[in-house]
């Protein structure tokens, strides 16, 4: 016939090849199979089922390089401040890259693709156990590696990887798949909030602002165990933080979450401290002292205590309230500091620079005033000044001139120094004789004469010593060695100093010669 | 489609291991079950292969990760190709052309031409190699489809040239008598076809059964009919097309076509035994020398005769 007899997969054949039928025979052979496969079913049904889960093949993702990150968006001016990235690469020695793009701050890759932005400054903070207001400056040393923190005089260095193992949160600026606008999600990691000893609990708390739906703030906290515990922690958006608190002797840590309401401009914060209890969040509810309107960002840990700030006002630092959790009543106990300290710093001639600690209170109609005075050399406490009125002005050269650089009886604060911002400079610190080193001048005046006591610094007492006083702020014209007062009623006043260093009055500005001259 | 290759390429090795698993355990137990159970086996892999979606990765895409205990990394997903379409240069529209030449001033040589302006350029073709390996797989299962359909049609074109119908009605007789023993209320075409050597039934939804032209005594021709019919009670030629189905998704997983000969093998088993529960056990022995004969036959067939 001349051809083939063409197969298709859609057919079956009587016979087919060799080793099929020697099978086929050896099948009649054995006879019927009587046993019932059932188990063998149910077991090749479990395994087939599985089969599309026993494997899982991702696509290797290939991981961003850090500088393809950092978009002008991210390293805005104020971070860069023209500068480029003081450090970069594997700066901790984890296998990931890090630059550091000012002192304080960091941008790392996350493993899971994400960048990341961790304050060293918290960090520093945290580990010197520093209050938030207290004036620390940090300087990134390239040669060593370290990172240099200077504050009220002090000094102390930290190599940058021991910060960076340190730093455990941060902002999550791109998580490296969407990154809805208004969205800001900050993390903190190395919790131990069980107490089973691993501190690997975590903290995500994600922002969503006025743009998106729902404007709140939320709380996604995993336990170790894998446990994820949400809360809705706040109904407006807020710039939120989160850190660890030390309630009991049994490690276990409670959370305080600092959230603050993006839209204050003075850092209006509602802080919550949470606990897991039997894999439930529990609240520890604050007393009213510390969770008013006029709480700000900045608490922190201190030991087992909790220190929370409030502010009087925008010119002045916190007053701060330790709170510490009563395991028995159950409540907080709030001892408040009753001040708040303002910073100022004075340059010397030697180079070193004092810090000006001004304590300061308030009374029940909220006049503010500084009782004390502190001048510190680094830690050393060199002076302490204490409102002692009515002040004499030693540093006078004659009679009248002492008769004007003196404050009148009756104009005194009879508080102390005055600390109200709405009336004048809370200190002033210029070099106002003329010998290199700072002076300080303190207002002692509330009435519109605005006395100021001055300070001026005597290197041979290593001490500021009682002066003279001025009306309001005076200026210096260097060219002339002039002190140029400028009284509330009468013209501009000119004083100088004699070889003595002595103040002398010249009169009026308007009749001092426009030349260089010398003191008398 | 990024998604769809490593799902497909999870399913087909996490499917490799089962059907090497299914392979063993029949082999290990082929004397104790009969081979409908490892039919049955086979059916439920084939439509659990023949979707090729990973059942856990309709979970969340962090928990499938998470659930899988194997997890695999495939090359990153990378451009391979890329084809800049050439820019097309023009001149400018105004200054120094005329009618589209540019004319130089008379004894000013010294003057720069004018800038000859950029037409903006098309976009770049490129490819990358998740795309390009899809293109590959949509090939090779093309590949297989087609050869599926291509075979079919040529035994319908042999069929519809050389098939005639069955007239004798002695086999008709015995082909409905049959088909009454096996309960079949719907039944094959009976036709005779020359070039065959052995009965067989082809075809899905027309599926006709083919006598061959010589003449098989009638105790053969009994075992046959019997033999196909079963095979059309059993719907076997819809696992075969399943599994021809799942060739056509996992073409390049040599393990699936280990599986099509399986299953080709144990419905050939599962029918034979079909077949010998409707015989009386003193003719199982007949039965099997009917295969044998029919063996021969296939053997002795010249390849073009």
């Amino acid at each position: 016939m001349g051809k083939t007899f063409p197969t298709s997969p859609f057919s079956t054949r009587f016979s087919g090849r060799e080793g099929e039928t020697r099978l086929r025979i050896q099948n009649i052979a054995w006879g019927q199979h009587k046993r019932p496969a059932a188990l063998v079913l149910v077991l090749a049904l479990a395994a087939i089922l599985s089969c599309g889960g026993l494997i899982s093949c991702r696509v290797k993702t290939e991981q961003p390089v850090l500088s393809q990150l950092l978009t002008d968006e991210i390293l805005t001016d104020d971070i860069l401040n023209g500068d480029s990235i003081l450090a970069g690469g594997d700066l901790d020695g984890d296998g990931r890259e890090e630059a550091l793009c000012t002192p304080a701050l960091v941008y790392k890759l996350w493993p899971d693709g994400s960048l990341r932005q961790l304050n060293l400054r918290n960090t520093v903070l945290e580990l010197l156990e520093l209050d938030m207001d207290v004036p620390l400056e940090l300087t990134y040393l390239p040669g060593q590696q370290k990172i240099s923190a200077q504050w009220l005089g002090n000094r102390r260095t930290f190599p940058l990887k021991a910060l960076l193992d340190n730093t455990r949160s941060g902002l999550i600026l791109s998580t490296g798949e969407d990154n809805p606008d208004g969205v800001t999600r900050y993390f903190r990691e190395g919790l131990d909030l069980t107490g089973d000893g691993t501190a690997d609990d975590r903290i995500l708390i994600t922002s969503y602002g006025y743009e998106t739906e729902d404007p709140s703030t939320h709380a996604e906290i995993t336990l170790a165990t894998g446990e994820v515990l949400t809360l809705r922690c706040y109904d407006r958006p807020s710039f939120s933080s989160a850190f660890p608190l030390r309630l009991s002797d049994d490690g276990r840590q409670a959370l305080v979450l600092a959230l603050s309401d993006s839209t204050s401009n003075y850092g209006c914060t509602q802080y919550r401290v949470l606990t897991v209890e039997n894999g439930q969040l529990a609240e520890l509810p604050l007393p009213a002292e510390s969770s008013g309107a006029d709480t700000v960002y900045g608490g922190h840990a201190a030991g087992d205590a909790l220190r929370l700030p409030t502010l009087l006002d925008k010119w002045h630092g916190f007053q701060w309230h330790t709170l510490t959790w009563d395991e028995q009543l159950q409540t907080w106990a709030v001892q408040s500091d009753g001040f708040f300290t303002d910073y100022g710093q004075a340059a010397l001639a030697d180079g070193r620079t004092l810090t000006l600690e001004l304590r300061g209170r308030w009374t029940a109609d909220h006049a503010l005033y500084y009782d004390r005075v502190q001048i510190l050399d680094g830690a050393e406490l060199l002076q302490t000044i204490t409102p002692d009125f009515p002040a004499d002005s030693p540093l006078c050269f004659d009679g009248v001139t002492r008769a004007r650089a003196t404050v009148p009886v009756e104009d005194y604060n009879p508080l102390g120094f005055s600390a109200d911002a709405a009336l004048h400079n809370l200190s002033s610190i210029l070099d106002v004789n003329f010998d290199g080193n700072q002076d300080i001048g303190l207002p002692v005046d509330t009435t519109h004469d605005n006395y100021h006591l001055w300070y001026c610094w005597d290197p041979g007492a290593e001490q500021f010593v009682p002066a003279f006083a001025l009306q309001g702020v005076p200026e210096t014209d260097e060219a002339r060695d002039l002190l140029i007062e400028h009284p509330f009623d009468s013209p501009d006043m000119a004083y100088t100093f004699n070889a003595r260093g002595q103040l002398v009055w010249l009169g009026t500005l308007e009749e001092q010669p426009p030349t260089e001259r010398s003191a008398s | 489609m990024t998604d769809f290759l490593p799902r497909l390429a999870a399913l087909s090795l996490g499917g490799g291991g089962v059907i090497l698993l299914l392979l063993a355990a029949g082999q290990l137990t082929r004397m104790k079950y009969a081979a409908r159970w490892r039919c049955v086996g086979w059916l439920l892999l084939c439509l659990r292969l023949a979707v090729p979606v990973s059942l856990v990765s309709l979970l969340p895409a962090q928990g499938a990760q998470a659930a899988a205990p194997i997890r695999l990394e495939l090359p990153s997903d990378r451009v391979v190709y890329t084809y800049q379409p050439p820019v097309r240069p023009s001149l400018p529209a105004q200054g120094g052309t005329t009618g589209g030449e540019q004319v130089a001033a008379p004894g000013d040589s010294a003057v720069p031409a004018a800038p000859v302006a950029q037409q903006p350029s098309a976009p770049a073709f490129t490819l990358s190699l998740s795309q390009l390996l899809f293109l590959l797989w949509l090939l090779g299962a093309a590949a297989v489809l087609v050869w599926a359909a291509v075979s079919h049609l040529r035994l319908l074109r042999y069929l519809r040239r050389w098939a005639g119908p069955v007239r004798e009605p002695d086999t008709l007789r015995l082909f409905n008598q049959i088909g009454d023993q096996l309960h079949l209320y719907a039944r094959p075409a009976l036709r005779r076809c020359q070039g065959l050597q052995v009965p067989m039934l082809a075809g899905v939804l027309s599926p006709v059964l083919l006598l061959p032209e010589e003449g098989l005594d009638p105790q053969a021709l009994r075992y046959s009919i019997l033999h196909e019919l079963t095979h059309f009670r059993r719907r076997d030629i819809w696992l075969k097309t399943l599994a021809l189905w799942v060739r056509v998704i996992h073409w390049f997983n040599p393990l699936v076509w280990l599986m099509a000969g399986a299953i080709e093998r144990d419905t050939e088993l599962a029918c034979d035994e079909a077949s010998l529960a409707q015989l009386p056990r003193t003719e199982h022995a007949a039965y099997g020398r009917t295969i044998l004969a029919a063996a021969q036959r296939v053997k002795n067939a010249p390849a073009a005769s």
